[in-house]
């Protein structure tokens, strides 16, 4: 009954989250590293959480919307995050701390998850990945017997 | 970080106007600045920053842009980010010709320039 209301809840999040614009696919495929080629690529900084139920990646992206963000899955290449941002304003560069424009980061997964599973929503810059762990097998009793 | 029978996601920033018994850190957040003939332009990243947690204003010749958020880190008291970026401005910035827009975490500043510090053009004529 739990893992009905749970799927029914994860659902409607992900319904809510289309509506709202802010879904962003994961697509299981290895990125296409050729896209990368030529770009200046700014490594997102990341925060990784974990509970029992999910592994979650809040990686800071500004300037990321849901039409400009890719995030790959596969299961040699790990997950990888690509905003491709738009170019600069034009005009004279006066100053730059923000060196590079656009945003990549790439990770390793454990097994105990379930990255088909994983969604993202994409918020005022600020990219939320979860990622459901995989159902454990319920623990086994083994008797013991007297020889 | 609370974890039991709760979605991480559920973990939201709130902003804060007087935060209570808070560690407060504060954030440089990088910024660009672009010149055209127009006016400059000032880029900074404020991720997952609402509105309502910045504040922007012409102070005389400086360009002031601060604010402060809270971050909710469960049961652990709540940490507050503050920020900050003060930015001299040039003469020829009209101070009625300044605007701000924030989205999808970016902030952009436009600073127009006066009338009569744009370049003009000036028509040749034949004698």
């Amino acid at each position: 009954m739990n893992d009905f209301i749970e799927r029914m809840r994860n659902a409607f999040r992900r319904t809510a989250d289309r509506v709202t614009g802010r879904h962003v696919p994961v697509v299981t495929s290895a990125a296409p590293v050729e896209e990368l080629e030529n770009r200046r690529l700014r490594t997102a900084p990341v925060d990784i959480y974990e509970n029992e139920r999910e592994v979650m990646i809040v990686a800071d992206t500004p300037g990321a919307f849901p039409d400009n963000t890719k995030l790959h899955w596969d299961d040699r290449a790990g997950l990888s995050i690509y905003v491709q941002r738009g170019g600069e304003p034009g005009g004279t560069r006066l100053w730059g701390e923000a060196l590079g424009e656009d945003w990549y980061r790439s990770f390793s997964l454990p097994d105990y998850v379930d990255a088909y599973e994983a969604r993202a929503v994409v918020r005022g810059g600020v990219l939320t990945i979860q990622v459901p762990k995989q159902a454990q097998p319920a623990p086994v009793s083994i008797p013991v017997t007297a020889s | 970080m609370t974890t039991e029978n709760t979605s991480l996601s559920q973990h939201e920033a709130t902003s804060l106007d007087q935060p209570q018994e808070a560690q407060v850190v504060t954030v440089t957040p990088p910024v660009d600045i672009y010149e055209n003939q127009d006016e400059i332009l000032v880029v900074a990243d404020f991720p997952g920053v609402p509105k309502r947690a910045l504040s922007v204003r012409l102070d005389r010749s400086e360009l002031v842009i601060e604010g402060m958020q809270a971050v909710p880190e469960g049961p652990t008291p709540t940490r507050a980010l503050a920020f900050s970026r003060v930015f001299r401005v040039p003469k020829t910035v009209d101070p009625d010709g300044v605007s701000a827009e924030l989205a999808h975490g970016v902030l952009r500043v436009h600073l127009a320039k006066s009338e009569a510090a744009k370049p003009k053009r000036i028509e040749v004529r034949s004698s």
